[in-house]
């Protein structure tokens, strides 16, 4: 399959990118730097996501390139408002909703008018765990996912027809730059309300997708799957 | 090309869409026909599929992406969606801007 990654440089985008070249298929990924991966089956694109002009040449290349997109995994995201709703910045707040939000829309948008033309895809939204706690201090962040996944659901019924399907997947805390910012202490006490009061793992995200992105999986759309025992 | 020859393409767009879709059209597919509304053989997936396919033309014959449904495609009085003709316009708007 043909799959695009958002945010592929490092964290969990990196890992998804190596598990599916690995699995055979070819990963095209972006990321505001350079790659950070070497593979035949690897494409790289330094792409700023939430610049439309940039996401719309992005994907005449890819279709001129391989005629078909199947899969877009829209991982890319930022925490840059992690402060109390008083102390966060205009820039901060509107930075956080345009990678986390506006980037994801920018690249369904495109990805779909893709995915039309082959009667098949599959679009994979991260979500968080944000979303379910609401925890102090995280409201821009947290509203930049519920955001996203609110355009999950919709769009899957506006894109059934055409054999589109749309999900989420809100993972519990796995190690990445935006948990460099978080108190461990109080990131112990939120993963403590997890029936799997632990860190999350890669691997348990790429199965999950692993299945959602699966031809079985065509009657699967406008869910969010959490993880972790969120 | 000509505006002519773009209306033409934009015809044939539409012809595509219609015979992709398993619909009949009787009426005579010509600039007046109109693509949204009651009157038009369209649905909502027709519409999304043909401005899909008008956006991958431009990209095709004149090399530069586009989005059709801008905003300032949006804020026209006369709304560009209207009929073969108003689409028309619209791309040949366009493509006379980036030459």
């Amino acid at each position: 399959m043909v799959i695009i990654i958002t945010g592929t440089r490092k964290g969990i985008g990196k890992e998804l990118a190596e598990y599916f070249i690995a699995d055979g298929h070819q990963v095209i990924g972006c990321s505001r730097g350079e790659a950070s991966i070497e593979s035949p089956n690897y494409e790289h694109h330094s792409l700023d996501i939430t610049n439309e002009i940039a996401i719309k040449t992005f994907f005449s290349q890819i279709r001129k390139k391989y005629g078909r997109l199947d899969v877009l995994i829209n991982n890319a995201a930022v925490n840059n408002a992690l402060a109390p709703i008083t102390l966060v910045s205009y820039n901060a707040a509107a930075s956080t909703m345009n990678t986390n939000f506006m980037g994801s829309f920018l690249m369904s948008r495109e990805a779909i008018k893709l995915m039309m033309k082959n009667s098949f895809g599959r679009i994979v939204n991260m979500g968080s765990m944000a979303v379910k706690y609401e925890e102090k201090g995280e409201a821009i962040y947290t509203a930049s996912k519920a955001a996203l996944l609110a355009m999950t659901k919709i769009m899957a019924k506006e894109v059934f027809q055409y054999g589109i399907t749309c999900n989420a997947v809100s993972p519990s805390a796995i190690k990445t730059d935006l948990l460099h910012n978080i108190d461990p202490d109080a990131l112990k006490v939120v993963l403590k309300r997890n029936a799997i009061p632990e860190m999350g793992t890669t691997k348990e995200l790429v199965d999950t997708i692993k299945w959602l992105i699966s031809p079985q999986s065509d009657k699967i759309t406008a869910q969010n799957i959490y993880l972790g025992g969120v | 090309m000509t505006k002519i020859e773009i209306e033409q393409a934009v015809i044939a767009s539409f012809k595509q869409v219609i015979t992709n879709s398993g619909k009949s059209y009787d009426g005579t597919v010509d600039t007046n026909t109109p693509i949204m509304g009651s009157e038009s053989p369209f649905d909502s997936i027709d519409l999304v599929t043909f401005i899909v396919a008008l956006e991958q033309m431009i990209e095709d014959d004149w090399l530069f992406s586009v989005t059709l449904a801008d905003d300032r495609a949006m804020s026209q009085t006369i709304s560009p969606f209207k009929t073969i003709q108003t689409i028309s316009d619209y791309i040949e708007l366009l493509i006379k801007e980036q030459q």
